[in-house]
């Protein structure tokens, strides 16, 4: 799997949460819960469909590692 | 008399609405809490529940047609009765029946103006993130399908240029919007003059002449017919809000206790119970809160109360209302019935569910109504303390901040703890600051057994 397909199942993924939100202005860069005002649950729902889609689970402890979207392609991208 | 469905008021600040889909017909049978209808607000679009039984006997009112509170929008007949035959004629101006409720329930827009003074530390910036291009709900969609409407180049009054049904229903009314360019539209030249003088967009008047030419007449009708500048939803919202935090503020006397409580217990449970559980199951803080909130009310039934006028009626269920923001601008407060109920694990479902659909706009109508206090939490953005303001006919309002770690003394030690700041508002009619405290200090005590939630 390549870095763009991860990266378009998290946006995907995203999509599916915060629905209102252009995945496609995103840039790496950016904080998904400052610049889209996502909250402690939208970032649960978004890591659940992570798992659903790819299998890789992302522990509690690691949501401060998956803060921007590059982040969360680093971080899939090695366990997927 | 046949029962009549009647368009529900979904807050003190909604005097109409828009019928964007029946979800029965004629001939069907509907049981109490089935959904209805699906009526189009400034909150979105709300499923309507009916609570009669019985058989529907007569549609009064079409899809895409926008009519005030308490307008009869159906007929609804005992089981057995039957539809009358050939009926289902859609009246014509039901609209202008007027019929609006007088017992309207009360605002949905919680009003918590200090809650609201706290800016986010970087606000998200519309048209930049957001999505682009025409706005609009799936039931808008549909309508527009149904209508052939393009959506492209239409203009939406709602919130942020959101595509409304009305918007759908007068593009399909008054013909193709912009798509001819203003150089083919057929005109003449006095015509366009009076337009150009009067303000009056070409490519919106229908031309009666000859090849559907444009004359002056059809300028001077068109510009009669236009509708006056729309509010927008987003303003409509505002004013919705204003209204209703000057009543609170006017008609409420307030209090306020306000309790910092460790929260170390329930969040090292948390962490515990999510390191074991399945990701489907994992919680948020935010729910062992809205539990213990519940379950609290459970000890001061007090503070589970409405208004009713004279004086505060208790309610049997303890429905918490959650304040939620909606990306973009905008707050609802739906309603979780029976909070206080079912495992955790139960509730976080409901919880999520919920949260999703306010942001969809796709609340149902009781959600809309049926909350007996309301929770709101701004503590992801950083606020330590909220001061809300009650949202009537709501007797109470819980605030909470932000979860932060502080300076503890705990068994004559100072250590570092996580810690939260609750605030209780509450109508000094019905309570006292007394019993305010004591709310509190049940909150406190819950969330120290987490396990027990």
């Amino acid at each position: 799997m390549t870095s763009e397909d991860i990266r378009s199942t998290l946006l995907t993924c995203l999509s599916d949460v915060a629905p209102e939100v252009d995945t496609e202005a995103l840039e790496d860069d950016t904080d998904l819960r400052d610049e889209l005002d996502l909250d402690s649950m939208d970032i649960l729902r978004w890591v659940q469909g992570i798992h659903k889609a790819l299998g890789v689970e992302i522990p509690e402890e690691d949501y401060g590692k998956v803060v921007t979207l590059g982040d969360a392609i680093d971080y899939v991208s090695a366990r997927v | 008399m046949v029962p009549e469905f009647v368009m529900p008021s979904l807050g003190a600040d909604m005097t109409a609405g828009t019928l964007a889909k029946w979800r029965v017909a004629v001939g069907d049978t509907v049981s109490h809490g089935d959904i209805i209808a699906e009526v189009e607000t400034d909150k979105g679009i709300i499923e309507v529940e009916v609570f009669e039984s019985g058989v529907v006997q007569e549609l009064l009112v079409r899809e895409g047609e926008k009519v005030p509170v308490g307008t009869p929008m159906a007929q609804i007949g005992e089981p057995g009765a039957g539809a009358e035959a050939g009926a289902a004629p859609v009246a014509e101006s039901v609209a202008e029946a007027g019929a609006v409720a007088e017992s309207a329930a009360e605002a949905v827009v919680v009003a918590e103006a200090r809650a609201e003074r706290v800016t986010p530390r970087r606000p998200m910036h519309r048209g930049g993130l957001l999505r682009e291009g025409p706005m609009a709900s799936p039931a808008v969609r549909r309508r527009a399908h149904e209508l052939d409407v393009s959506l492209e180049g239409l203009h939406g009054s709602g919130e942020h240029g959101r595509i409304t049904i009305e918007d759908v229903q007068h593009a399909a009314e008054v013909g193709p919007s912009p798509s001819v360019s203003r150089d083919r539209v057929r005109i003449s030249p006095y015509a366009r003059r009076i337009a150009a003088d009067r303000g009056v967009e070409i490519e919106r008047i229908r031309g009666t002449g000859p090849g559907g030419a444009i004359r002056a007449d059809d300028v001077l009708r068109a510009e009669a017919s236009r509708p006056a500048e729309p509010v927008s939803a987003a303003d409509r919202m505002q004013r919705a809000i204003a209204a209703a935090m000057t009543r609170a503020n006017d008609e409420i006397p307030h209090y306020y206790v306000e309790q910092t409580i460790d929260m170390g217990a329930a969040l090292a449970w948390l962490r515990d119970f999510n390191a074991s559980a399945s990701i489907e199951e994992r919680l948020v803080s935010g729910v062992l809160v809205l539990r213990a909130v519940a379950r609290a009310l459970r000890k001061h039934r007090s503070l589970n109360a409405t208004w009713q006028g004279v004086e505060a009626v208790p309610s049997k269920e303890i429905n918490v209302g959650l304040a939620v923001s909606l990306r973009g601008g905008g707050l609802v407060a739906p309603a979780l019935r029976n909070t206080d109920e079912g495992s955790l694990t139960e509730l976080m479902a409901r919880m999520t569910d919920l949260v999703a659909r306010a942001r969809s706009g796709t609340l149902r109508s009781s959600e809309m109504t049926a909350a007996t206090i309301t929770l709101t939490a701004l503590g992801e953005r950083g606020v330590e303390s909220v001061t809300p303001i009650i949202f009537p006919p709501q007797v109470a309002i819980v605030g909470c901040g932000a979860t932060v770690e502080r300076p503890w003394v705990v068994e004559g030690r100072v250590v570092v703890r996580p810690v939260m700041r609750v605030t209780l508002g509450a109508d000094h009619r019905v309570s006292n600051g007394h019993q305010g405290a004591r709310f509190l200090s049940t909150l406190e005590s819950l969330l120290q057994e987490p396990d027990k939630l």
